[in-house]
């Protein structure tokens, strides 16, 4: 069956992957394929984005093995490092989702052999890169420099890992690429890999079904801006104002140049408030953003197509709200975009919640006894790393949520701050009574008991997400009654 | 044969039937009637509590200590038959009646018990309920 590879690039990449993980642990449907393969390239190995995104990738993946293979519910599209994809351990290259640089950390003139070179090419590199550009430590990236991008990651075609991409690429295989145009990274590793992959005279292995793969690409044109240090200061930084002169310049490249692309979707936000300006390592670790979640729709907009539909002429997509509203929720979606995904996440929202604060004290109720999850939380890790992916302060859901809280075009989809289960999700409340206490803990319990009646699995893990799945599926039909 | 099987029961505890000008009240009438009561009230009060509380309604009732209540009332019960039984037939209150009524509420515990170990499989919200044996679902 098909495979999916998405190239996440640079720091939009890797922020835009942590987004999609979200959407596949609520259990969004990706379709037309049975195996997402991330494989996030980026120079700067201590990048704080990247770091949490492979941290996430990892517990999801833990998660999702657990599991084991289903059509349905949460955590269940299925992920694999690029090494894992041959099955029979076969794999020389590292086993990870990030593409392995193999530490590059001289600046960009020793890369470069700038010192070797004659007096003539010398000049041309002058001429085309800063002092700045020169001086750089690769390490770090590129620092908002396509230019620096597209020298050092031309290398990345003849390594190992992208020849094992190759030879393991079979016909039907789809590839999906994310980058922002207005970085380093990003703009300069997205036509860059495309051109090589559709380069008819390409070395790679399985060539000609790279050439003719079905491809789509995410493109993020600017949608924040950095602070400017004071004038004067001498310290290392990426220059925002120069976010649309570059993103310009890049589409006008792309519009006579970039050839292969069956599906392209772009997407920006005017910036707003000027976020930290950390040019790379840990430090660079931003909060998310709903434009990051947006895109995160386009691979599973993609991948909603057909062979067929996409085998045609190129599509270009853009994303819009229904109204120009700071704070986003679900209503303000178009109708296609919200059956993808309010239910889901509604339902992995009460799930987290739940399993969060009230479990603990569910120990003598019927779902729970029956597979003695208490027991089971204390001593299993695989509820360790479900904790982790819901609460870790660093890359978990609820701190996903909170980020995407604190921008001014917040997603304000739930009332993060509100325990009542009826008032959660902000555009449907419960109306409650006398006699009708909508969705109380008492409500969850007797969702979770039948549900698990239903249950032949003993394993405390898969029980309860099972018996979450049905449960929350449910209330959200029949007490919260969303459509 | 059920008015031997009981008078036997209870007799097995008690001893003969005080007043002894009284012990054939007891061994026709009280005995088979509470026994019968007991049983009753025993399984109406385990079915009202797995399968009326814990599946057609769903009350939140399934806890161990909602069970306990139970469990307690349906001694309570069994204590109070007895009594009934006793003043009801004419016949005269003696500190038998009350050990009576003591061992019939000891009775009621065990057959509640076994009765939810039985019964409890059937109820979707407290087959757990007091505890998860012998089922494993």
């Amino acid at each position: 069956m098909a495979k999916l590879f998405v190239f996440g690039i640079g720091g939009t990449g890797s922020r835009v992957i942590r987004s999609l993980v979200m959407l596949m642990a609520a259990g969004v449907k990706i379709k037309n394929c049975d195996k997402i393969v991330p494989i996030i390239i980026d120079p700067d190995t201590q990048n704080g984005d990247m770091n949490r995104t492979v941290e996430l990738l990892k517990t999801y993946k833990h998660l999702h093995d657990q599991l084991g293979k289903r059509d349905e519910g949460f955590f269940h599209t299925n992920i694999s490092t690029l090494s894992s994809i041959a099955g029979d351990g076969s794999s020389k290259v590292r086993d990870s989702f990030v593409y392995d640089f193999g530490g590059i950390n001289k600046p960009f003139k020793d890369h470069v052999g700038y010192n070797q070179l004659d007096i003539d090419s010398q000049a041309l590199v002058d001429l085309l890169f800063t002092p700045e550009n020169l001086n750089n430590s690769l390490d770090v990236g590129f620092r908002g420099s396509p230019n620096v991008g597209s020298v050092v990651l031309n290398e990345i075609i003849d390594s190992p890992e992208m020849r094992f991409f190759a030879s393991n690429f079979q016909a039907g295989d789809r590839i999906f690429f994310v980058s922002s145009i207005f970085g380093g990274t990003g703009a300069a590793g997205f036509p860059l890999l495309l051109k090589n992959f559709k380069d008819s005279r390409s070395s790679l292995p399985n060539a000609s079904s790279l050439n003719a793969a079905l491809t789509g690409a995410m493109v993020v044109l600017p949608y924040f801006s950095l602070e400017q240090p004071a004038a004067g200061a001498e310290v290392d930084f990426i220059d925002s104002n120069t976010f649309t002169t570059k993103a310009k310049d890049a589409l006008s490249y792309y519009q006579h140049h970039l050839q292969g692309v069956n599906a392209t979707y772009y997407m920006g936000d005017t910036p707003d408030k000027p976020l930290e300006n950390n040019p790379g390592r840990a430090s660079q670790k931003n909060d998310a953003h709903l434009v990051e979640l947006l895109s995160a729709l386009s691979i599973i907009d993609f991948m909603d197509y057909s062979d067929n539909e996409l085998s045609g002429s190129a599509l270009f997509h853009e994303f819009g709200l229904r109204e120009d509203v700071d704070n986003v929720q679900f209503s303000h979606l178009d109708q296609e975009t919200r059956d993808r995904i309010a239910k889901q996440l509604i339902r992995f929202h009460f799930f987290s919640r739940y399993f969060t604060h009230h479990v603990p004290e569910d120990s003598q109720a019927a779902y729970a006894k029956g597979v003695d999850l208490a027991g089971a939380m204390r001593n299993e890790p695989i509820f360790r790393e479900l904790t982790k992916f819901l609460n870790s302060p660093d890359f978990g859901y609820e701190a996903w949520l909170k980020e995407l809280g604190r921008m001014e075009r917040t997603f304000s989809a739930f009332h993060l701050n509100e325990p009542d289960f009826n008032r959660m999700v902000s555009d449907k409340q419960v109306e409650t009574g006398f006699l009708n206490k909508g969705i109380s803990q008492g409500a969850f319990v007797k969702e979770l008991n039948r549900a698990s009646e239903a249950i032949s699995d003993r394993e405390a893990f898969k029980a309860t997400i099972k018996a979450f799945e049905v449960a929350t599926n449910n209330l959200v039909e029949e007490k919260l009654k969303y459509s | 044969m059920i008015q031997n099987f009981f008078s036997g029961l209870y007799e097995l505890f008690l001893g003969r039937p005080m007043p002894a000008n009284f012990t054939q009240d007891y061994r026709e009438v009280i005995f088979p009637n509470t026994g019968l009561l007991l049983l009753v009230i025993s399984l109406a009060l385990v079915v009202l509590y797995y399968y009326v509380f814990n599946r057609v309604m769903s009350t939140g009732f399934y806890k161990p200590k909602h069970w306990f209540i139970m469990l307690i009332l349906n001694a309570v019960i069994a204590f109070a038959v007895p009594i009934m039984q006793v003043n009801g037939n004419g016949v005269e209150t003696h500190s038998y009646t009350y050990t009576f009524a003591f061992v019939n509420a000891v009775l009621s515990l065990v057959l509640f018990f076994v009765f939810s170990l039985l019964l409890k499989k059937g109820s979707v919200q407290a087959w757990t309920t007091p505890m998860r044996w012998p089922h494993s679902r």
